[in-house]
């Protein structure tokens, strides 16, 4: 049987006030090591909220009202989970990094925080940045965040997240802010990587191109709550729900050579 | 009235409404800022003496009936010079606080705006006002300006103004960049009302923020240069002259610097809580309602 | 066909200065010429660092070339002053990438909407008001809305009242900086049919800066590739359009795949 990080009844509101105002309305999912799963939906349904909920890392004024998170059958608390089951990458990479420290810092501090710092960590580092394809990572170690340009900044993003040696990667929206061509390979990068490391990923985005590019499977989120899940091809050929629909065909009007 | 016009009025008066639902702290702060308001503006109505008043038979007495807060060295009653002491105090503080952002303005909106090499000069020319402690120079501006509450005043600004310049240059930078600045500019506004209409009032917001939280700061320079005898000078009535003139009489009369004292301590308090209060609701960063 | 904006042999550097000098200038643009006829829809694409926003500057009269020039209906971009450079300003509008940041958070719509006018046309008060409605409803927003603040708006709605201020002039050009590229795709589809639909009836001319070669099929009759501040190419979009530059070839390359792909079974290190 194959590792698993379950997110169990999930739900989370933010306070206004005297009441609640509903963000995830009972989201169950299941990643599994080796399977990538698309999270979609419009913006404002809920998909981030859910990735951010699971790790508990959520906004002030957020909060976790209700369910839990298992690996493997063992329910585990969100922080126990952070950087060591599950690794995460975000959408904007520029504002991940602290701007006054160097890219050698933050991978020390990412050691450091998931117990694996030792005196090894330098070459351990030149490894990660080598394996995301960042050229002469000799000399990206001494570099500040406003150094480099926003595609490198993802892929040192990826290579902490690979530092971790966690399981599971969180990926919230990942090529949202790049340009086409960076896009395209930094998706080529998490492929690769999700198969030769065997990891289970989940992957947040509005964009069903990216999904047709990498996803296995596909859950549609629409108002805080899973409204259709089926395999890509499924969702591709046959989608039920009319916001399922709306996203296959906004995306397909794209591609009008595709009949 | 729709729904939408009602929540952006509602949205508009959150930002200006009083701060009287905060902590208690807050509410105290108020009502001394509020009595020391009253004080400064109807002082020949609240004061039961004339605070010049010399009668040096009732010279250092305690409080009493006739005297709340006792008598000074020359007789003069302590309340009311306390009370006109709120005018000058207040008033040196309050056109400081113009003076120094007129300036800061001015050359910080200069500087942010041009750019360049002219940017480069005011900035280090603004430096040479940030590299001396602020009373050191205060101190050698009156030395040169000469005594008086006027100079007090504009050497206060001199020695503070920099700052300002500082930070609303910093201001001015980061919205030249933004694109509504230059939406603004394909919609046919020239850069003067660009500035006006766009900068200006997103830079006095800020700026209104940090002078409140310095007042209390301004007031002791006020005081401090006062009691110096740099300040004012006899016979009016000012807390730091107050403090001053008793001196002598520390272990004999000991209340005589306690009332100026504990204005001053309170005072300074009460701006500093209201300061916070007031940054905690103009600072557009820190109000999370917009929508995703 | 008239030609509105028309760019000559234009170059572009950047450099930082401080007290000690410059540092060395990055030439961002290098002999770049191009004309925007009326009604013409062109797609300006290339890839993050290729010059396009910077010719989008240029063109906009935000900066002015260090070398070459920018006309306006034949007279010089730079050189614009008075009831000339009303008129300049009235015929190039713009939207911009980020709608939160294009508008100033106190103002409320109404307000930010009208703002062309109240500097561009001597329109009073009350046919303001007017005109402001109808660009509301021209852009899919209710009257109501004109009250708000951008506070209460979301992103795609910030975005229209963004294209209603753009409109307000009656340009004959529009200027799409990256305009949709913040929106998820369903928005940005709804986004662009709306920008069709205003082009045809407004007969404006478009020019849409970006990266997404996707976008420019559903879009454009002309493409314009830019890379490292040089044009490389200038097509016709047709149905199954191929693109013959080096560049131009990439960004086709890049294109995500419309159906699932099949992906290979995971293997262990």
């Amino acid at each position: 049987m194959s590792e698993t990080l379950t997110i169990e009844n999930l739900h989370v509101a933010a306070q206004h006030g005297h009441h609640d105002h509903v963000l995830v309305d009972g989201v169950s999912l299941t990643l599994r090591r080796g399977r990538i799963l698309a999270l979609v939906g419009a913006s404002g349904c809920g998909k981030s909220m859910t990735c951010s909920g699971a790790q508990g890392v959520l906004p002030p004024g957020v909060r976790v009202t209700q369910g839990r998170v298992l690996h493997n059958d063992t329910t585990v608390a969100p922080e126990r989970l952070r950087g060591r089951v599950v690794a995460t990458i975000l959408q904007n990479p520029r504002s991940a990094f602290n701007p006054i420290r160097t890219m050698a810092d933050h991978a020390r501090e990412t050691l450091r925080a998931v117990g694996r710092f030792d005196g090894d960590w330098r070459s351990r580092t030149l490894e990660a940045f080598a394996t995301v394809g960042l050229e002469d990572a000799e000399s990206v170690l001494p570099l500040h965040a406003f150094e480099m340009s926003g595609g490198m900044l993802q892929r040192a993003m990826i290579a902490l997240a690979l530092l971790s040696d966690a399981p599971f990667l969180f990926a919230d929206e990942p090529t949202t802010d790049l340009d086409l061509i960076v896009q395209a390979r930094i998706l080529d990068l998490l492929d690769e990587l999700a198969r030769r490391r065997n990891l289970g990923v989940l992957l947040i985005t509005h964009d069903m191109g990216v999904v047709a590019r990498l996803a296995d499977e596909v859950a549609v989120m629409e108002n805080g709550r899973i409204i259709e899940r089926a395999t890509t091809r499924e969702i591709f050929d046959n989608p039920q729900r009319i916001a399922t629909r709306e996203l296959v065909e906004a995306h397909m009007s794209l591609y009008p050579e595709v009949a | 009235m729709s729904v939408a016009s009602l929540e952006a009025r509602a949205a508009r008066r959150r930002m200006w409404r009083l701060p009287i639902r905060d902590s208690w702290a807050v509410r105290i702060a108020l009502l001394i800022v509020a009595l020391l308001a009253i004080a400064a503006i109807a002082a020949p109505w609240i004061a039961p003496y004339d605070p010049d008043a010399v009668d040096l038979a009732r010279r250092l007495q305690g409080p009493s009936l006739a005297h709340w807060l006792g008598t000074d060295h020359l007789g003069r009653d302590e309340l009311s010079r306390l009370i006109y002491g709120t005018r000058v105090t207040l008033g040196s503080v309050a056109l400081s606080i113009v003076l120094i952002l007129a300036l800061a303005i001015a050359v910080g909106g200069l500087s942010g705006y041009m750019g360049g090499r002219i940017d480069q000069t005011i900035m280090r020319f603004c430096d040479c006002f940030l590299a001396f402690p602020t009373i050191v120079l205060a101190l050698f501006l009156i030395g040169i300006l000469g005594t008086g509450m006027v100079n007090v005043i504009i050497a206060i600004a001199l020695s503070h103004f920099a700052w300002y310049a500082r930070m609303v240059r910093g201001l001015v930078l980061s919205f030249r960049q933004r694109d509504f600045v230059l939406a603004s500019r394909a919609a046919g506004a020239s850069r003067v009302r660009v500035f006006f209409e766009h900068l200006f009032p997103a830079i006095m917001a800020q700026m209104i923020v940090l002078a409140t939280l310095d007042i209390g700061h301004m007031m002791l320079h006020v005081a401090g240069l006062s009691f110096l005898g740099l300040g004012v000078q006899p016979p009016t009535a000012e807390w730091g002259v107050m403090i001053g003139d008793a001196r002598p009489f520390v272990w004999s009369m000991p209340m005589l610097i306690l009332w100026p004292g504990l204005a001053l301590l309170l005072s300074v308090m009460a701006f500093n809580i209201l300061g916070d209060a007031v940054r905690d609701r103009l600072d557009p960063s820190l109000h999370g309602d917009h929508q995703h | 066909m008239s030609v509105i904006l028309a760019a000559r042999s234009v170059s572009k550097s950047y450099s930082s200065y401080s007290l000690t000098g410059r540092s060395a200038p990055k030439t961002v643009l290098r002999d770049v010429s191009l004309d925007i006829a009326a009604g013409e829809s062109i797609a300006l694409l290339g890839r993050s660092g290729s010059g396009k926003s910077t010719l989008g500057r240029l063109l906009l009269g935000f900066e002015r070339p260090d070398g070459g020039s920018v006309a306006f209906e034949g007279e010089s971009v730079g050189g614009l002053s008075g009831e000339r450079y009303r008129h300049y300003r009235r015929s190039v509008q713009v939207v911009f990438q980020d709608s939160l940041g294009a508008v100033n958070p106190r103002h409320s719509i109404g307000r930010i909407i009208a703002e062309p006018l109240r500097h561009l046309t001597d329109l009073n008060e009350d046919a303001r008001s007017e005109r402001v409605r109808s660009l509301l409803a021209q852009v899919g927003l209710v009257p109501d809305d004109a009250r708000k603040l951008p506070s209460q708006m979301s992103g795609g709605q910030l975005q229209r009242v963004c294209i209603a201020r753009a409109i307000a002039p009656a340009p004959r050009l529009l200027v799409l900086d990256e305009a949709v590229s913040n929106l998820d795709l369903v928005l940005q589809m709804q986004m662009i049919a709306l920008l069709r639909d205003l082009q045809a009836r407004l007969k404006m001319a478009v020019l849409f800066i970006t990266h997404d070669l996707r976008l420019v099929q559903l879009f454009c009759s002309r493409v314009i590739v830019l890379a490292e501040g040089r044009i490389q190419e200038d097509a016709p979009v047709t149905r199954g359009l191929a693109l013959r530059s080096a560049e131009g070839r990439l960004l086709q390359d890049a294109i995500l795949p419309a159906r699932p792909v099949h992906r290979a079974p995971a293997f262990c290190d």
